[in-house]
């Protein structure tokens, strides 16, 4: 009987984990804004449901994958790399919109801008960050590993 | 009879996919008489280039000047914005609809990928299964060989949680409020059109009374 008791109150707290996860995790995506940023590049505002719904599969999908461990082995060789080499790439597009968007939440570029009275040359910022990112993504992947 | 009085009612931005504008297209009219009403609506106030998409910005004073001229003893109000933008889209160029799609579905494969990157880089990150196997053996006593009902619950509450937060489970809406990123979306629309606003009348290119059309 206490067994019981106590395996639903752990229940009942993990439940309520599992919410406020949510809750952040929704709370942050909505505020960064990459959705519309994305949907108004595009011209599909009026898929955002869509995206939503796209936005917690994932998030579904892959918690379970990173808590229990799933075992994948079976899937063809071939298949598995082609998915984890295009699931790069487009995890890589969602991360690098996400590292701009959280830049812009803080206004560096404007403060930035203000603050060196420079008023031209703002797309080449832009580019030598992306650049920036990339060099150093692949330096940390590939060189600084040993 | 007095002088009539024309109330003008405008919004931040309005989607077009006629070339030629009349007021009637970009502002809401109000006169107690029906034909000066009428008269005004179908003055033709801009015209776009046929063939390309584009966007005009526009002070409220360019159609107080054009209702002025065409009814000269009028009194004009305006209660809705005062400078506003015009996109015109050309209906014949519509981009084709499995590009569309492509692009949908590409944007639905970074959208879960993302987030499912995400959530497992924060499971990680705070050491969410140390955390369970923790709670676990507070109140049962014993470890726990792997994962155990308390991830499940997790799982559960995470997945009512989103959705619930995202105000749509599949294809179904919750209640009638718009989204979260709905919201956002909005807000993302009403800070570019100000945005553009404020960069067309500092380059001067706002159309306005003085600089004349």
């Amino acid at each position: 009987m206490r067994t019981m008791i106590a395996e639903i109150v752990l229940a009942w707290t993990a439940l309520a984990a599992g919410f406020a996860t949510a809750g952040g995790f929704v709370a942050f995506i909505s505020l960064v804004g990459i959705v519309p940023r994305l949907s108004a590049i595009t011209k599909t505002a009026s898929r955002i449901p869509l995206y939503e719904t796209s936005l917690a599969l994932g998030l579904i999908a892959m918690n379970v994958l990173s808590l229990y461990p799933v075992d994948l082995t079976w899937v063809p060789r071939i298949v598995s790399a082609a998915l984890m080499n295009a699931g790069g790439f487009f995890t890589g597009i969602f991360v690098g919109c996400l590292a701009g968007a959280l830049a812009e939440v803080i206004n560096i570029v404007p403060i930035l801008a203000r603050r060196t009275r420079l008023r031209k040359g703002f797309p080449y910022f832009i580019k030598a960050a992306a650049v920036g990112k990339c060099v150093g993504s692949f330096l940390q992947f590939y060189i600084f590993r040993g | 009879m007095g002088r009539p009085v024309i109330y003008l009612h405008t919004e931040q931005s309005y989607y077009l996919n006629n070339p030629k504008v009349t007021i009637r297209d970009i502002c809401s009219v109000y006169c107690k008489d029906r034909n000066v009403q009428n008269k005004i609506n179908g003055i033709e106030i801009y015209r776009f280039k046929e063939k390309e998409d584009g966007r005009a910005f526009m002070s409220i004073l360019i159609l107080i000047q054009a209702i002025a001229e065409a009814v000269p003893e009028a009194e004009i109000k305006n209660v809705g914005e005062e400078d506003f933008v015009i996109y015109y889209r050309d209906p014949q160029q519509q981009p084709a609809r499995w590009l569309q799609r492509g692009k949908i579905l590409l944007i639905c494969i970074t959208c879960f990928l993302g987030m499912g990157i995400s959530i497992m880089g924060y499971n990680n990150d705070v050491d969410m299964s140390r955390v369970f196997a923790q709670l676990y053996e507070t109140f049962l006593g014993r470890e726990p060989d792997g994962p155990t009902f308390v991830e499940l619950f997790y799982s559960i509450g995470l997945t009512v949680g989103i959705f619930l937060f995202f105000n749509h489970t599949p294809g179904k809406k919750v209640t009638n409020e718009p989204t979260p990123i709905q919201v956002q979306m909005r807000l993302y629309e009403r800070d570019v059109n100000q945005t553009f606003l404020l960069g067309a009348s500092r380059k001067g290119e706002e159309l306005d009374a003085d600089n004349d059309c």
